[in-house]
């Protein structure tokens, strides 16, 4: 991973003096509510419904367990005793005291983290495969790249007030886990016809209350100009970009308008004239920061266990989780383990502190000491010898890290909705709950295959519910939480976004729509076809009639066997 | 006027004149429009007499102006909002693209957090806020000493 020498050290020191500064000005006067919130936004600080909420940036999802234990620690001392990760990998704390916040920073910066530039109408953290540098599908690691334009982008004097924040993401495999299409810029790395590595741009991607998928704006871009060209759309949309409207003030809007020829001919006519300057990227760069990144020493006879295959067919309960939780990894002998944050009975996506000691303790003897945080709000560990899995598993089933359910339709991701957030029309975690409630058996789960349910409390799509295969939007009526549903979005290679089912379904009913939705796809799906696949194959007319049409449940019929009458536990 | 050049506060030899002052002696600024209805009697004015800057805001492009930059010794940006960032490209352009030697001034809405990111751009010259204390600004400058771009 990136290691800090003096000088980034040295940013982040004298940034939290600054923001120290910052806030003692506010609490003196000195600076407006509207000030104040500008700067303390591009610090990673939110005023929430019941507190501020804090959200601390991990660069491309990539943590040492150091800094997992920091993380721990500051939620034990300064917070309720947990973290939640966000859908940009990043991590949030819900309740933090506003005049104790520099003093987390300052406590972060002595691991080399920190909250700049996750919030704001500024160049956000920068988010990447999950699966970067283990991947037997990709290309080249993009970690690198990330830390290029992480450190690019990080205080860069011209870019600090754009119209609106900007999202950029990498994805250096073949098949894109990180949502690259539905980025303010996403970055694919490939290769041209003379094999050689580089870079597809696109642009004008996003979500929220206009959701689009992004256009390439160039097909190949030599890596030596990676950072002259991002410049070059970044000065184009700071000039350009709309102002004067908030909803239509991202790029994507300004791409729509100018027309991507007009918007492409402005980048590369400023880029022409920049990019053989100071951002040109040498060979001893690429090569300084690539060291960062080298593969760990894997060790040659991890392969040669045996234990492993016996445990898989002695532990029916550790087979499950090795089957659903742990894929494979590039090096043989070697598994990458996704670390479950979806327990049936917790939030998606929150970890406690005990939790997060665990997976940092795991990490030092089991994963080369390195934890990912993942988009779908979930944790990897990435380089677990085989050997060490069912000693793994049992830790962190103890812990409940080890719940089954990776890739089902309990893993959710789920925005913190109207329990935290002061935008959210609708509660999403309660809906989790329900969902989770009434989907509790895993055997019925893993028959249903691959679903990738997406919630979002309000239409500012933060739980990116447009590209879920289900995606479940709450909005308001009338005072009441109702959720419109989306089916057949995707984030993947074949981006789609989801078509809208109809009326939006009453609080209550989103389980039994769910129910209704997946017995239409049991009954019309082929063998071995996955739900997007089947959505995608028989469109939506035929889950809109089992839904609004013909509401009742036959008797006895799977699906109602399965229902449970929804209990007002809250988390 | 007193404003902080070159990150000291010094009392700068220039005036902004409005619409209507009448043009004296001495440095003055005028706004893009009176330096264009005036611009036959400024070019023939003595030198001995004052040097002439214009005042333009986030909506002039810099196209617009780039014949008059030759004559031209100082450029004021005056910012309407602290939230208008085209102001930082606007500056980086004037010197980078068009190559601007003088001084670049900027006044109007901004915040003292604004000014270090504004010097990095290319602004030398700042005068925040009529009423704000030019001493208590300065060390906005220097908090942040380090960067990892190269300007």
């Amino acid at each position: 991973m990136y290691l800090y020498n003096e000088q980034d050290q040295k940013i982040v020191d004298q940034r939290v003096e600054q923001f120290r500064g910052q806030t003692r000005r506010f609490l003196a006067g000195e600076l407006d509510e509207e000030e104040f919130k500008q700067l303390r936004l591009r610090n990673g600080l939110y005023v929430q419904l019941h507190a501020p909420m804090l959200r601390v940036a991990i660069p491309y999802g990539l943590l040492s367990s150091e800094q997992l234990r920091m993380l721990a620690h500051i939620g034990r001392k300064y917070d309720k005793d947990y973290g939640h990760i966000s859908t940009r990998q990043n991590i949030q704390f819900n309740w933090p005291a506003l005049e104790r916040v520099p003093d987390i920073l300052a406590e972060l910066a002595t691991v080399q983290m920190h909250a700049i530039q996750t919030s704001g109408n500024c160049i956000r953290n920068v988010t990447t495969d999950h699966l970067a540098g283990v991947a037997d599908d990709e290309i080249e690691d993009p970690r690198q790249y990330c830390e290029m334009v992480r450190q690019w982008s990080t205080l860069h004097p011209e870019f600090d007030w754009l119209p609106r924040k900007f999202k950029i993401a990498f994805s250096g495999a073949t098949y894109d886990r990180a949502a690259v299409q539905v980025h303010d810029i996403g970055i694919y790395i490939v290769k041209n016809e003379q094999g050689e590595t580089g870079f597809k741009i696109i642009v004008g991607g996003g979500l929220g209350r206009t959701p689009i998928i992004g256009v390439t704006i160039r097909e190949f871009l030599e890596k030596k100009y990676l950072l002259s060209y991002l410049e070059a759309i970044l000065r184009i949309y700071n000039l350009e970009g709309r102002r004067d409207n908030i909803y239509k003030a991202r790029i994507k809007i300004l791409v729509r308008a100018l027309g991507i020829d007009v918007f492409k001919q402005k980048v590369e006519a400023e880029w022409a004239r920049i990019k053989d300057a100071a951002l040109l990227l040498d060979g001893e760069t690429l090569t300084r920061i690539q060291q960062h990144f080298a593969p760990p020493v894997y060790d040659k006879n991890a392969a040669a266990d045996v234990s492993f295959t016996r445990w898989l067919s002695n532990d029916k309960a550790f087979s499950t989780w090795v089957t659903r939780n742990v894929v494979k990894h590039k090096v043989d002998g070697y598994r990458i383990v996704y670390v479950s944050l979806k327990a049936p009975n917790a939030p998606p996506g929150d970890i406690s502190s005990e939790q997060m000691d665990t997976v940092a303790a795991l990490a030092d003897q089991y994963s080369m000491g390195m934890i990912r945080t993942t988009h779908d709000q979930n944790l990897v560990l990435a380089d677990v010898k085989q050997h060490d899995l069912y000693e793994l598993w049992h830790v962190l089933d103890k812990h409940q890290l080890a719940t089954p359910n990776i890739g089902t339709l309990n893993d959710m991701i789920c925005c913190p909705g109207m329990d935290f957030c002061s935008l959210a029309n609708a509660g999403s975690l309660s809906i989790a709950r329900q969902i989770n409630q009434c989907f509790d058996d895993l055997d019925y789960l893993y028959d249903l295959g691959d679903i990738k349910i997406k919630m979002s409390g309000c239409v500012n799509a933060c739980g990116h519910h447009h590209v879920g295969h289900i995606g479940i939007l709450g909005v308001d009526k009338n005072g009441a939480e109702f959720y419109q549903f989306t089916l057949g979005g995707s984030a993947d290679n074949r981006i789609s976004l989801g078509k809208r089912l109809g009326p939006a379904i009453a609080h209550a009913k989103v389980a039994q729509t769910i129910e209704d939705i997946l017995l239409v796809y049991k009954n019309e799906r082929f063998e071995g076809e996955v739900f997007l696949d089947t959505v995608q194959r028989i469109g939506i007319a035929p889950f809109k009639a089992r839904v609004y049409g013909q509401p009742e449940v036959k008797p006895g019929s799977k699906s109602e066997t399965k229902r449970k009458v929804e209990s007002n536990a809250s988390y | 006027m007193q404003v902080i050049k070159d990150s000291c506060i010094v009392e700068y030899p220039w005036s902004l004149l409005g619409e209507e002052t009448p043009l004296g002696k001495g440095n003055a600024a005028l706004s893009l429009a009176r330096y264009r209805a005036e611009k036959a009697t400024l070019l023939v004015r003595d030198s001995a007499a004052g040097r002439i800057g214009i005042v333009i805001n986030c909506d002039t492009s810099l196209a617009e102006i780039a014949d008059e930059l030759e004559a031209i010794s100082l450029v004021v940006f005056d910012c309407q909002l602290y939230t208008d960032g085209r102001v930082f490209s606007q500056v980086r352009l004037l010197r980078q693209q068009y190559g601007y030697p003088e001084d670049i001034m900027v006044i109007g809405d901004l915040l003292q957090d604004q000014l270090r990111s504004l010097e990095r751009c290319g602004v030398n010259v700042f005068w925040p806020r009529d009423s704000i204390d030019l001493t208590r600004v300065l060390p906005a400058l220097s908090e942040i000493t380090v960067r990892y771009q190269s300007s």
